[in-house]
């Protein structure tokens, strides 16, 4: 049996945001500010991104210097379908909640 | 990684390091996040989401909850036994906390752990450590209290329940050949045969001066757990439901005793001090008087715990290849 989880507002908000420019790479703070998410709801979000397979995560190539290279996220081809096919609308099949609670 | 190294960075640095380590990258990620940011206000709330979400994941509960808990229960028991009196009984007492305390993180070592990743393992490694804690504080309090010099129950109930926590441990490992059918057929028929005893103890009082009932309810639901468990689980499964079985009954059925004798109307006591002076005396000497019987109930459980124990260790043992093989479950650890 296939269980379904809605996404809540906050995760369709940081989906529509970066579907706003899927091929770009943008940093937690940046992306947080943008949706009016603190550190503490947004960092879950991109995790459970990751974990399903909607987000992908890479470290900052070139930080100027004097700064750690930053943590950058962008959608993959499936988040950007999800994002695309209507956030609100979407449930999302896969994994249980126990599972995603396991992850961590 | 530089750092700025302000109150905010080492607080985010150092829950970090509470992540498991499949999670370090996020802590990572974080930090070089406020590494970016400029004004201190921002940084501190920043900072302080980076915390919440570090100290509210299950996983770093688990991971830090563990020693925490550890000591805490030593501290608690140094307490209890802080003013007893004479100097060996206390000092048997305290070796008997941390015998028990060092039982419980062999726990997280082979071939005892780590505990497998699912419920009915940590419900029941977790449930069980709580009811051989509770007869374990009960006892380390009664011998505490006594004012005679007799420590020759400290070692007897250091390997009681050192024994009982050890079968429950080698159960609930992530090794163990039990499945988790197996585990909850042995939890609800120890919990049935649990019950079944409380029930006639309540409908049919006094509480027994013997244990014969006790064991023959626990006896019960080891058959009926080993029977269930055989129907599509084969001989290992009966055994490990069976002795599973027996050793929550015995838990559950002491805990209940504890609980009943100790603040139990006195209808429920046999009367066993006959020549007291008062009624009263009498009563409490008589709920004193009847854990002694129940010391053979407590005997019996540890030899079905024992045995559980050395069935799963050489069970793993067998099996122990494979079982490397399937590697960490993430965020289990």
């Amino acid at each position: 049996m296939t269980r379904s989880r809605r996404l809540s507002p906050q995760t369709i908000a940081v989906l529509s945001a970066l579907a706003a420019d899927p091929s770009a790479w943008r940093h937690g703070y940046e992306l947080g500010r943008q949706v009016g998410l603190k550190a503490g709801s947004l960092y879950p979000i991109l995790i459970r991104l990751c974990d399903r397979g909607l987000l992908e995560a890479t470290w900052e190539s070139d930080p100027p210097p004097g700064r750690p290279a930053r943590h950058l996220y962008r959608l993959t081809g499936e988040g950007a379908r999800v994002a695309g096919e209507g956030a609100a609308e979407e449930v999302l099949p896969g994994r249980s909640r126990s599972e995603l609670r396991g992850a961590w | 990684m530089v750092s700025r190294r302000d109150a905010a960075g080492r607080l985010v640095a150092s829950v970090a390091h509470l992540l498991p380590p499949g999670r370090r990258e996020w802590g990572a990620a974080m930090q070089a996040e406020l590494e970016a940011i400029g004004p201190r206000g921002e940084r501190w709330r920043f900072a302080a989401g980076c915390v919440r979400v570090v100290v509210t994941r299950p996983a770093v509960w688990r991971r830090t909850g563990y020693p925490l808990l550890v000591l805490a229960l030593l501290v608690a028991g140094v307490h209890t036994v802080a003013g007893v009196s004479y100097g060996p009984l206390r000092w048997g007492l305290v070796g008997l906390v941390g015998a028990l305390l060092l039982v419980v993180g062999l726990g997280r070592v082979r071939p005892f752990g780590p505990v497998a990743g699912g419920a009915a393992a940590r419900g029941l490694r977790t449930g069980g450590h709580l009811l051989v804690g509770a007869l374990a504080a009960e006892a380390v309090a009664s011998m505490a209290h006594k004012t005679n010099h007799d420590i020759a129950g400290v070692p007897v109930y250091t390997v009681m329940f050192a024994g009982y926590l050890l079968g429950l441990a080698a159960l609930t490992a992530r090794r163990s050949p039990a499945t988790t059918r197996t585990l909850i057929i042995g939890v609800a028929a120890g919990g049935v045969a649990a019950a079944g005893w409380t029930v006639l103890v309540m409908a049919f009082p006094p509480i027994p001066a013997d244990p014969s009932a006790a064991v023959l309810f626990t006896v019960a639901g080891m058959g009926a757990a080993g029977w269930v468990a055989a129907r599509r689980g084969g001989g290992a499964a009966e055994l490990l439901a069976g002795a599973c079985a027996g050793t929550v009954a015995t838990l559950l059925i002491l805990n209940v005793f504890s609980v009943l004798v100790a603040a139990g109307p006195a209808w429920l006591i046999t009367p066993l001090v006959p020549h007291a002076l008062t009624p009263a005396d009498r009563l409490a000497g008589s709920r004193i008087e009847i854990h002694d019987p129940y010391l053979w109930m407590l005997l019996f459980g540890w030899l079905i715990a024992v045995g559980l124990c050395a069935a799963v260790v050489r069970r793993s043992a067998v099996d122990g290849v494979s079982a490397d093989h399937a590697g960490p479950v993430p965020g289990i650890d």
